[in-house]
């Protein structure tokens, strides 16, 4: 028996709305890159099924392609986002967002 | 491998540190890695002249160009579309770098890498073909420019407004992927000629709930209304000759809609349309009232960079050619004169050290050359008619007033007034007041960074009194994208 699509769609947005309430709500800098990453992960799941279901029994090599593309991409962006926040660390002492505070006015 | 202009940018980018390291050897890093990226960017706008003359002239043309046919991802679309906006990347990022010599003390091999980096990933995202490589070179684009913003790592501000936008921007990336993945859905290919061919998706439930991530991914970079808070911070903490890249980046969120929006969903712009129009007032609203009571001029003109990108997302909510072909104009003015404007800014603030307006009254006493230039600009966002912006925001109001959308483009107007009146303020404190302490004892701006700012008031100056050749390339530059709607 095969598992309908609607049931990997509706887990991966469940997935996305779990890593947009992290990124509203969670005050540790490393937790909303981890956030991101969450997010990351739902759009990933969303290709992986929809290149499966395309054709029966043949995935579609394009959304393999870019799902890796986006492993990849994603890295990246969290490396960099580790530094940044290494270098916040450095100058507030804190990892908590809330406490970033000096450019309000 | 690419196009010709990409692989010359790509050979450019990494070649960079090894030039640095070379320059390090000599004990001269700067110049040469100046000299450096200068002459790779200029050698890449004689290139677009020459190689790609076509698609500088009045015939719509395109070629698509593809390394992998077969998976149909790694396609280019060379366009007049694509080679109008790549123009003026080319120039602003000449521009920056002639300014930025003077501006630079430490570290310049990482921060012409990283500009060249950012310049080449704009021009690979207007050149993309399909969603991939659009993807591919929106997240170069956005990776420098997030690591540009956190460029003077030593300031806690630089940090905090890096970290900001990063969050932000990779949110609505990410939000941009997931609409990615739904089209691919429903569709099985991401090819945006493949896309614009099929058609008849409104059947789809979640058509709906993509045209709206796209909205919120790619009007987050456009500086769209609710999302908009980013820019300021990140304006103020980058350093000067960074925010001359102000007015292009906004442009990517702008190009990012126009190809997906009008390639893809040309037969459901009653949604998108509506939900563009109002955000787009909106915007303007908020970017003039805000930029009305800032006394940080960095501050101040990036809310300006904000209200002129509503003025560019009205432009493409009217839907029409015209109104397209009016946003892509004003593209190119708002870039120009913001990168003059702000590359002004940056040489006053490189010798006085303070960002505050009440501060800096009276200097054109002490700098007439860089206040003469800076006023040009002024004059031109203010919208006055020799200089280009008048041209552009008429179109646009034309456009809307032609569409059946008067009442819009009369609010328009309004928000043009508000624009006046806080370039007016700037143009007092710079021209009318008194000297202060601080103005009074400053030298003229280096010689590499007037060069830089009168380039781009020449180049105003020309767009301002003879506007119709760049009038009609914006105009079959729209005609690729609005061949389908209405």
């Amino acid at each position: 028996m095969v598992i309908p699509i609607s049931y990997y769609v509706t887990c991966s947005v469940i997935l996305f709305f779990i890593g947009i309430y992290c990124l509203i709500f969670k005050r540790n800098m490393i937790r909303l890159l981890m956030g991101l990453e969450i997010m990351l992960n739902a759009v990933n799941l969303n290709f992986i099924v929809f290149s499966a279901y395309g054709v029966e029994g043949i995935p579609h090599p394009l959304a393999h392609l870019f799902s890796i593309i986006i492993l990849g991409v994603g890295g990246t962006t969290i490396a960099l986002g580790l530094v940044i926040t290494l270098y916040a660390y450095r100058h507030y002492g804190t990892l908590n967002v809330r406490k970033l505070k000096r450019l309000r006015h | 491998m690419f196009t010709l202009l990409l692989d010359l940018l790509i050979v450019i980018l990494i070649t960079i540190p090894l030039m640095g390291l070379l320059g390090k050897r000599f004990g001269k890093e700067k110049e040469i890695t100046s000299t450096y990226t200068a002459l790779g960017l200029l050698s890449a706008i004689l290139i677009v002249m020459f190689y790609y003359s076509s698609f500088l002239s009045y015939v719509r043309t395109s070629i698509v160009v593809s390394s992998f046919p077969s998976l149909e991802a790694a396609y280019f679309e060379v366009s007049n579309a694509s080679m109008f906006m790549i123009l003026l990347f080319l120039i602003i990022g000449v521009t920056t770098t002639v300014f930025s010599y003077s501006e630079r003390s430490s570290n310049s091999t990482g921060f012409y890498t990283i500009l060249t980096a950012l310049i080449t990933g704009l021009v690979g995202l207007t050149l993309s073909g399909d969603l991939i490589t659009l993807f591919l070179f929106w997240e170069i684009m956005c990776l420098s420019s997030y690591s540009l913003v956190a460029f003077r790592k030593q300031s806690a501000e630089s940090i905090e407004a890096s970290y900001k936008y990063l969050i932000m921007s990779g949110a609505g990336t990410i939000t941009i992927l997931f609409a990615l993945s739904l089209i691919y859905g429903m569709t099985g290919t991401l090819n945006l000629a493949n896309l614009s061919s099929i058609g008849g998706l409104n059947a789809n439930p979640f058509f709906s709930i993509t045209i709206v991530m796209l909205l919120v991914g790619f009007g987050l970079q456009a500086a769209m209304f609710p999302f908009h808070t980013w820019l300021p911070d990140a304006h103020v903490a980058a350093p000067s000759s960074v925010n001359a890249l102000s007015g292009v980046v906004v442009v990517a969120g702008i190009l990012g809609l126009l190809k997906t929006l009008f390639l893809i969903f040309p037969s459901s712009y009653a949604i998108w349309g509506t939900i563009l129009l109002v955000f787009s007032i909106l915007t303007m609203f908020i970017g003039n009232l805000s930029a009305l009571l800032q006394d940080d001029i960095k501050r101040l003109l990036a809310y300006s960079t904000i209200a002129n990108s509503g003025y560019i997302l009205f432009g493409l909510a009217i839907g029409t050619e015209n109104g397209i072909a009016g946003s892509l104009f004003h593209t190119l003015n708002h870039g120009i004169v913001k990168a003059l404007l702000f590359l002004c800014v940056g040489s006053i603030i490189h010798r006085t050290k303070t960002r505050s307006l009440k501060a800096l009254s009276g200097i054109r006493h002490s700098m007439p050359f860089t206040s003469a230039i800076l006023l040009i600009g002024l004059m031109s966002l203010a919208s006055i008619p020799p200089f280009n912006i008048f041209w552009s925001e008429l179109m646009i109001i034309n456009a809307g007033i032609m569409a059946g959308k008067g009442i819009f483009s009369f609010i328009m107007t309004i928000n043009m007034i508000l624009s006046a009146g806080y370039c007016l303020r700037i143009i007092q404190a710079v021209a009318i007041k008194p000297t202060t302490a601080i103005t009074k004892n400053v030298s003229e701006a280096p010689r590499t960074m007037l060069i830089a700012t009168s380039i781009l008031m020449i180049i105003s100056i020309i767009i301002g009194i003879y506007p119709s050749p760049f009038l009609n390339l914006s105009q079959i530059a729209a005609s690729t994208f609005s061949k389908i709607i209405l």
